[in-house]
């Protein structure tokens, strides 16, 4: 099943389709047990991301109003999370008979040896935080944080040929300022843990074998370029992938620009986009 | 409320010969038909997803005799296109009707809803009890792991047990749908 077909899965679940795509995912669903599976498999994820905090401000509120809108849905994905955190707790205790007591005498037990724990736990924590401390002073000493170079050299590695190795932990669709109107830019909260992010940039049209991303923050004497990429075809049309490191994202306003190479090797403006992320 | 639709046995026996010629695989598709139906409702947002999803299996049984006759093809599809007449229909009636009240948003980070799944916890604890051990280890090592490790553990976890991603995930769900009326008896009993 290739990203597009999964892209559009999830905005069928978060109902952002059209009828006609709808339509599609409906009958596929009813006719082919190959997608069938595959939209279940879809939405145990978007279950799963939305309870790992993992969704954009946008999804994660189409989540809510429309995938959370029967009492059905709203139970499960509540015993989904009760699942997790219970398969979570009885998977890390199997060694243990009790794995499998319940919560309350688990959070007795647990509160019971909470003062025995409580040293040890202050203990490694301090000894964690020394460790960090001077890791974080060596390496703040010896490279001043990432450079210019660092960050483009990642910028292309993410986006390279083997980038379908590094999967996203969050992802979102920009559409361009020229068709989404000048209105507030779309919101991007990442989950700590997050390690990559993917960026689909709708295309207007697309008029070019290539493209050109650049990426501009705030404090940035200049922006970051990401060269050679090349559209695919999503359920909202023509797009481009681009995928940024979690930690490149600081909170601001991010404007990004894509451009088209010409036969003649020249760039010619295509689209503008622009995004915000929240802490 | 729909009109009642009324069919004999004779029809049912022949619908779920339309649906296969071995009677317990016959079964086990309706019940696929009529589970993919409640999906369907549930997806589009309709509070009665099990009511109409009966509904069309009425209407489509009703009608068996002539669909043996004239239609070629898939029944699923057929029931398919039975439930998107239903949900205009349904969607008609919603229009007229006062509008139902709004589901409150899950978020588990509030205390309401901390307390709400404190009380399912303890349900399914106690229902992870009443499935047998196989189904209880195969559902902790389902759902155990942060995401990336999770997806790392049911590929394992498929292979280990000699089958496909899917057909695991359905032998899940399977265990789910016990688990999930272990725990509304249970949270019922308890409020």
């Amino acid at each position: 099943m290739d990203d597009t077909q999964k892209l559009l899965m999830r905005r069928y679940l978060l109902g952002a389709v059209d009828e006609g795509e709808r339509e599609q995912v409906e009958e596929r669903f009813f006719s082919d047990p190959e997608y069938h599976a595959e939209l279940l498999g879809a939405e145990e994820d978007l279950v799963g991301d939305y309870l790992e905090s993992n969704l954009s401000a946008e999804d994660r509120n189409l989540f809510r109003t429309h995938y959370l809108a029967t009492p059905q849905k709203l139970q499960s994905v509540q015993v989904t999370a009760a699942l997790l955190k219970y398969c979570s707790t009885a998977e890390a205790e199997t060694t243990r008979p009790e794995a499998f007591t319940d919560f309350k005498s688990q959070s007795k037990a647990r509160q019971s040896s909470g003062r025995n724990w409580r040293f040890a736990y202050a203990a490694v924590a301090i000894a964690a935080l020394i460790i960090v401390s001077v890791t974080v002073a060596l390496i703040l000493r010896k490279q001043g944080g990432p450079t210019e170079s660092d960050i483009s050299r990642e910028l292309r590695e993410l986006n390279g040929p083997q980038s379908a190795s590094k999967t996203a932990g969050a992802s979102i669709i920009l559409l361009p300022v020229s068709l989404r109107g000048e209105g507030e830019s779309p919101n991007l909260s990442l989950r700590p843990g997050t390690e990559v992010v993917q960026l689909i940039l709708v295309l207007p049209r697309d008029d070019y074998p290539a493209y050109t991303i650049t990426i501009q923050r705030d404090n940035d004497a200049k922006p970051y370029t990401v060269d050679d990429l090349h559209p695919t075809n999503t359920a909202a049309g023509k797009a481009l992938s681009l995928k940024l490191p979690a930690w490149f994202m600081r909170p601001q306003e991010y404007a990004l620009e894509a451009k088209g190479l010409t036969p003649d090797s020249a760039l010619k403006n295509v689209a503008e986009y622009t995004l915000k992320v929240h802490p | 409320m729909f009109r009642e639709l009324t069919f004999n046995q004779t029809q049912f026996d022949l619908m779920l010969k339309w649906l296969g010629d071995d009677r317990d695989a016959a079964g086990k598709k309706y019940e696929e038909i009529r589970e993919n139906l409640i999906r369907l409702f549930t997806w589009r947002g309709c509070y009665n997803a099990e009511e109409l999803s009966d509904e069309v299996i009425n209407r489509v049984t009703v009608k068996i005799e002539n669909l043996l006759a004239h239609y070629e093809g898939d029944p699923a599809r057929y029931f398919y296109g039975v439930a998107k007449k239903l949900l205009l229909e349904n969607q008609r009636k919603q229009r007229l009707q006062t509008p139902l009240p709004e589901v409150a948003a899950y978020d588990p980070g509030t205390p309401e809803e901390h307390s709400a799944l404190e009380l399912i916890y303890e349900c399914l604890a106690a229902c992870m009890k009443e499935l047998k051990p196989a189904e209880s280890s195969l559902i902790v090592s389902y759902y155990a792991g942060e995401k990336q490790e999770k997806i790392r553990g049911r590929k394992g976890l498929a292979r280990q047990s000699g089958v496909a991603p899917n057909t695991l995930r359905v032998r899940v769900y399977r265990i789910r749908e016990t688990l999930e009326k272990c725990i509304k008896r249970c949270v019922n009993q308890r409020k």
